[in-house]
């Protein structure tokens, strides 16, 4: 095997000849991103995301197809290559139409995906329904009763003719008879119990769902620390319920005042749902340390456990915050409830990520579609199965019968993208902080065309050709071709012929191949 | 002229007019299908017949249905993704049926600076066209913008079907129009008669340049013909190629046997027959009233001002021999005085006695001497011609291939043009030496499909070439070659070798990443030499007059430069170069590399026209930039340009006076190439749009701070992050007027154009100076003026759309732009 040596980032290493740069970057575990390169098949050269620079060149060079030379000295990470890579991206972003998370999830303090539950709703999956909103939020069931509802307010449907009504189903979802609110807990801590028996072995682990969909991003270690939470406010409970739900051993500090009074206060007729919520801390095993304990030695506390959240306003102000040293403080209380709930997951986020030893979760990043033009919500409705709203769904005294919940869930416009956890655009553009508004330029319109299987969506398309070349391949003589030139180039099967039909048996390699979600199927698989 | 109209009105019938494209439409349906079957049948059914089969398809039925498409799929071996692609990716395919004719408005750079928009928009006023429609109700127009229709001294120019307009207002295009229906009439019993006989009283001249012809070229030899005829004089007409003087055409030389020769300037046809009794005594004629007709062609003679244009514009012209005085004719040998198809005459004057020498050395040899040259590719990059050469040379592989790159797509440029309709068997030669030297086996043109009389002229010579006997005496010395022409297709992008040799396989002209370059991989995976048509045509000049003549024109590395250890080589021999824009006389000059830019602009150019100032001069096109006056002594050199922030690039040489607005020019070239791109990679696909939408908006007034600081880094992105020329060079208008001129741009973010040109930013307003003649309230297409007879006139703001018209009309130049 011939070798040659070259240099990337300032290392020495003698690699085979007839690699590209970036097949020895890999070697060498360099990691460079990129959009338009797939294994198998030739290099589309198109997204530039994977440029790096080569001494003694001015300019950069895709990484995917330059071959390594000897003596080739190879920058794959400095300023001005990653500069140049949050550019690529900034421009593909601009030309890129969409939302990555829906305007709902969005809207939700708490971070419920609304999309996810709506749709389990909707195909009948009520058990995966109800986990969902059980994982995704503590106080589910006083929040069902009491939500301002954010989420809908932001529900693009209601520019047509009225809002999801989402609260209403999260209701129904979490009132409901049996096992509603107990099950749903206590099968996402059995899951998170699993998890944390897996990762005594292999350190970080990803938190998966019960049904084994719905997967979290993430590196979470649940090792089973202790962590101290004091107070009793919503904000502590909800902390509380987060790290107990990702493995964490929990000790609630209630300095004897009992939980969430806040809450009772603002909505009096909540007691029912308070209660069963409550009792959720029960059910995941979280202690609750009732003691008066007049004086607090917060030093003592936390030399007790691993962690120490400070969620008690009567504390005095110069408590030791030290979020190193795993000493955390909660902000003031917010007003809503959803608030308490959202401030308290992501302070359960920040300590999960400390005792993992690792940085905080990088904030998602969404671009955002806003403001539809003229006919574009016409191509939502082409998608979208349910018509009607249930008339007297926003009737508090009229519970809603078991056909009704799907029929109002069928209403959902599929807002977010099919892609959201797989896409690579939205991978890289949080890595390397792209803005998607950098540019400011004013968006495309959005198309989709779909057959019963697949979806494709235009002004998603980065133009890079993968699928282009996968059904010139496979000799698919309709298949999609580049239409144009310039900036106004896109990707369109030849003139009659839907996307599905153009790439056929191919669809699915496609599909994989597609960097974004362009392409992709038309249900969740 | 009302009488001409009535006369009109059975041609301009709209209902006439639809209902015969109705009865075409109908009658396709059953005939269409039979020539796409014939077309495949002739052209060929495999990938690389792709463009010249949707060519033959689209010239017969004036468009690309889904039908003929759908039908072109089934009988090649063409897939309809290919077809559709190929299809949008290309100018010069439509998509959609169009009227009867063609209108063509040049959007190239000279035509850009002298009024482009304005007549476009007078244009589309005239149809009585929305805006973004291309066809007049009554199907008789299409209205189309091109990039460049290659006649830049006569702009702003429009072509409609064949015949050509030069020099163009708002107000002559209902001129125009009316020129063009008389010339349809009159269609109808045509004839050509090409008559070159006999010669005993002398030789009559004629330049039958694009330019020329577009100037009426055409009709004057017409009626030289008849008036040769009616005089009964023996004397030869004779048409010659590019006689360089864009400006002057038609120009009409007369060569008395025995007597010293006249050059007749901006010749019509009704003047043929007077300047011919002139110079030739009439047999059986009286020659009484010669003295009279004197009188009238003495303003003909070009050493006075003419002034019988129908439609041009008023500028006085300095002696033809400034013009010629400093120019170097090397491509363009014996300019003016060759007929372009006259393989005897092209014999008797030294042709192929290069190919003899070149022959007569080994292939390295003649490598050694082009190397010795200096000579370098003149398409732009400038790359070592004889380096090349000497790559494809000893690439592997029998079968090697060569192709002349004719794809100006500079939109300011037409030396290529020029070159291959003036001196084809010239740059047949180049391409014979070459494949000696580098031992291929074929020899291709490339030829835009918008350069036809180009295209005729190369397939004529060859043609006469293959007929002649030189030709069996190359075979025998097994130096001919077979040569094929291959039209493209209206793609800037094709220039680029990659993308070019991408075209000829029938596919998109998207560039691929090199190497492997063409030079090893090229034409079907053969090596494959690709020169520009100009540098072919210097290589006849450099065997017949010795490689160190050539190198001894031209500039050397200086001193510093080669102490830095690059690879300088100086810029050898002389350049052709399209002169256009505000210059007093434009033309196709050639000078010795070296002269500056400032002495081309003065001297050949005879400074700037209607005394305004020289403010800078592009170069290089839309890959090129701007040279500003005060660099204006910067020598034609390739490095020096490039110093400059320009760059030598194909030759377009557009100079500039105060009234152009440097942004604007920016934003103008930006539109041209983020439109051409071919949209593969990121930074230029999207970037120049983007870079574009700033230009945009600080052209409206709407420019934010950052904006320039912005410009520069995304500028200097899509350079460094694109795969071939056309994306690393799109940025260069715009950072090299950033650079010279960035206290221009400086004042547009505050909402002002110094110049004058961005619509949205200035206003028009009438002086005291105003006669009330109402000239400007006729002229008014926007109603904007009021009709007030011996009163000062005013303008409404709200209803001005800055067309710039009234004070075009004004004859007291009462309105002024502020």
């Amino acid at each position: 095997m011939a070798t040659v040596r070259i240099q990337l980032d300032g290392r020495t290493m003698e690699v085979e000849a007839g690699l590209t740069i970036l097949q020895a970057a890999e070697v060498a575990g360099i990691a460079i991103p990129s959009l338009c390169y797939h294994r198998g098949l030739a290099p589309c050269t198109s997204c530039y995301v994977c440029v790096v620079g080569i001494a003694g060149r001015n300019g950069f060079v895709p990484s995917c197809a330059t071959k390594v030379q000897e003596g080739m000295s190879v920058d794959c990470s400095s300023a001005d290559v990653q500069s140049a890579r949050r550019t690529a991206l900034e421009l593909l972003l601009s030309d890129h139409v969409g939302d990555c998370a829906g305007p709902c999830e969005l809207a939700c303090p708490a971070g419920l995906d609304v999309p996810a539950m709506l749709r389990a709703v909707q195909q009948g999956q009520m058990g995966q329904a109800r986990s969902i909103v059980s994982h995704d939020l503590a106080f589910a069931r006083t929040l069902g009763a009491f939500c301002p509802g954010f989420c809908e307010k932001a529900c693009r449907r209601g520019r047509h003719d009225a809002p999801l009504a989402i609260r209403r189903v999260h209701e129904a979802l979490s009132a409901a008879p049996g096992d509603a609110a107990s099950g749903g807990a206590s099968s996402a801590r059995s899951t998170a119990a699993l998890d944390c028996g897996s990762s005594a072995a292999n350190g970080a682990v990803a938190i998966e769902h019960v049904q084994g969909k719905h997967v979290r991003v993430g590196n979470h270690v649940c090792v089973g620390k202790h962590v101290c939470v004091m107070g009793a406010s919503a904000v502590a409970v909800s902390a509380a319920y987060y790290l107990a739900l990702s493995g964490q051993r929990v000790t609630l500090l209630t300095r004897g005042r009992p939980l969430a009074t806040e809450i009772l206060a603002a909505h009096p007729q909540a007691a029912a749902q308070l209660e069963g919520d409550l009792a959720q801390l029960t059910a995941l095993g979280i202690e609750v340390d009732a003691q008066p304990h007049p004086a607090v030695d917060v030093a003592a506390i936390r030399a007790a456990c691993d962690a120490l959240l400070l969620a008690d306003d009567t504390l005095p102000a110069d408590a030791q915050v030290d979020e190193a040293g795993g000493v955390f403080q909660a902000e003031r209380a917010p007003k809503y409830l959803v608030h308490c709930v959202g401030a308290g997951r992501s302070l359960a986020r920040k300590i999960d990520a400390h005792l993992a030893g690792a940085t905080p979760p990088l904030k998602p990043f969404s671009i955002h579609m806003g403001h539809l033009q003229e006919g574009e919500m016409e191509r939502f409705l082409e998608l979208c199965p349910g018509e009607a709203r249930v008339a007297h769904i926003k009737d508090p005294s009229r519970p809603l019968a078991a056909n009704e919940l799907p029929q109002e869930a069928a209403r959902c416009l599929y807002c977010d993208c099919r892609d959201k956890r797989d896409c690579r655009l939205r991978l890289y553009s949080a890595q390397y902080r792209a803005s998607a508004v950098h540019f400011g330029s004013p968006r495309r319109r959005f198309e989709q065309q779909a057959d019963a299987t697949i979806v494709y969506e235009s002004g998603k398309c980065i133009a890079c050709g993968l699928c282009v070349q996968i059904a010139a391949r496979d000799g698919r003589a309709n298949g999609p071709a580049f239409i144009g030139r310039g900036f106004g180039v896109r990707v369109q099967p030849a003139s009659g012929v839907d996307m599905a039909t153009a790439l056929g048996e191919s669809a699915g390699e496609c599909i994989d191949a597609c960097p974004t979600g362009a392409l992709a199927w038309r249900k969740e698989t | 002229m009302s009488e001409r109209e009535t006369n009109n009105t059975g041609t301009w019938n709209p209902e006439s007019g639809d209902s015969q494209a109705t009865l075409r439409l109908a009658s396709q349906a059953a005939v269409d299908l039979h020539f796409v079957d014939d077309a495949v049948a002739r052209i060929g059914r495999e990938s690389r017949h792709c463009i010249p089969l949707l060519q033959a398809i689209q010239e017969h039925f004036g468009y690309l249905s889904d039908g003929t498409l759908a039908r072109l799929a089934e009988v090649s071996d063409l897939t309809p993704a290919q077809i559709e692609g190929v299809a949008s990716f290309y100018t010069q395919f439509r998509r959609r049926p169009c009227g009867q004719h063609m209108v063509r408005i040049c959007d190239g750079t000279a035509c850009h600076v002298k009024g482009a928009q304005a007549v476009h928009e007078a244009v589309e006023r005239h149809l009585n066209l929305a805006h973004g429609q291309e066809t007049d109700l009554a199907r008789q127009f299409t209205l189309q913008k091109v990039a460049c229709l290659g006649c830049c001294t006569l702009a702003p120019v429009v072509q409609i079907d064949n015949v050509t307009y030069g020099h163009l207002t708002p107000q002559s295009v209902a001129p125009m129009f009316r020129d063009f229906a008389r010339l349809m009439e009159s269609r109808a019993g045509e004839k050509s008669a090409p008559r070159e006989q006999g010669g005993s009283a002398g030789e009559v001249r004629i330049g039958l340049g694009s330019c020329c012809l577009a100037k009426g070229s055409g009709r004057v030899r017409d009626a030289l013909d008849e008036a040769v005829a009616q005089l009964g004089i023996d004397v030869r007409v004779k048409t010659v190629g590019c006689v360089g003087m864009c400006h002057q055409t038609p120009l009409l030389e007369i060569l008395p046997a025995g007597q010293e020769a006249a050059l007749y300037a901006r010749v019509q046809a009704e003047d043929v027959a007077a300047i011919l009794r002139r110079h030739f005594a009439p047999k059986g004629l009286l020659r009484r009233g010669r003295a009279a007709i004197g009188q009238r062609i003495e303003r003909l003679l070009t050493d006075e001002a003419p002034d019988v244009e129908r439609f041009s514009i008023h500028h006085r012209d300095e002696p033809v021999r400034d013009f010629l005085a400093c120019q170097h004719h090397v491509a363009t040998e014996h300019c003016g005085q060759i007929d372009p198809l006259d393989l005897k005459e092209y014999i008797a004057r030294g042709g192929f006695t290069a190919l003899r020498q070149a022959a007569g050395q080994t292939p390295q040899q003649t490598i050694e001497t082009v190397k010795r040259s200096g000579l370098r590719g003149r398409g732009g990059a400038g790359f070592a011609t004889g380096e090349k050469w000497q790559i494809v040379r000893n690439a592997a592989g029998s079968e090697k291939f060569l192709i002349c790159n004719g794809d100006e797509g500079d939109p300011g440029a037409f030396m290529d043009r020029m070159l291959l309709e003036s001196y084809p068997y010239r740059i047949i030669e180049g391409m014979l030496i070459a494949a000696h030297a580098v031992g291929a086996s074929k020899g291709y043109f490339y030829i835009r499909a918008e350069y036809p009389l180009a295209v005729e002229r190369i397939a004529a010579a060859i043609a006469r070439l293959r007929g002649h006997e030189l030709w069996q005496r190359l075979q025998a010395d097994g130096l001919a070659r077979e040569f094929e022409i291959f039209q493209g297709a209206g793609a800037f992008v094709c220039g680029e070798e990659t993308a070019l040799i991408a075209s000829m396989h029938g596919q998109r002209g998207m560039p691929r990443l090199r190497p492997p370059f063409p030079a090893e991989s090229g034409l079907n995976g053969r090596p494959t030499l690709v020169n520009n048509a100009e540098t072919f045509a210097m290589l006849p000049w450099i065997f017949r007059h010795g490689p160190d003549a050539f190198a001894a024109l031209g500039t050397r590395p200086d001193v510093a430069s080669a102490a830095s250890g690059d690879k300088v080589q100086g810029s050898r021999g002389t350049k052709v170069f399209a002169l256009a824009g505000k210059v007093a006389r434009g033309g196709l000059v050639e000078v010795s590399m070296g002269m500056s830019v400032r002495r081309i602009v003065e001297e050949i150019g005879g400074g700037i026209a209607g005394g305004r100032q020289l403010k800078a001069v592009q170069i290089g096109g839309p890959s090129g930039g701007c040279v500003p006056e005060w660099l204006c002594d910067t020598p034609v050199d390739y490095e020096a340009l490039t110093a400059a922030g320009a760059i030598m690039g194909s030759g377009g040489l557009v100079v500039l006076d105060d009234t152009d607005c440097m942004v604007e020019m920016a934003r103008y070239f930006l539109e041209f190439t983020q439109d051409q791109s071919c949209g593969r990679c990121t930074f230029c696909r999207v970037g120049t749009r983007r870079m574009l939408d700033i230009l945009e908006r600080i052209c409206r007034g709407h420019g934010k701070a950052g904006d320039l600081e912005e410009l520069e880094r995304l500028g200097t992105l899509v350079q460094r992050g694109s795969l071939c020329g056309l994306g690393r060079t799109a940025p260069n208008p715009v950072l090299s007027t950033l650079r010279h001129f960035r206290a221009e741009y400086e004042l547009h973010l505050q909402g002002k154009c110094p110049a004058g040109r961005c619509r949205e930013l200035v206003h028009y307003r009438v002086t005291d100076k105003c006669i009330g003649c109402t000239r400007c309230a006729q002229a008014c297409p926007a109603d904007a003026i009021a009709f007030r007879p011996y009163e000062q006139h005013e303008i409404d703001q709200a209803k001005c759309t800055r067309c710039d018209t009234c004070r075009q009309v004004c004859p007291s130049d009462a309105i002024v732009v502020e």
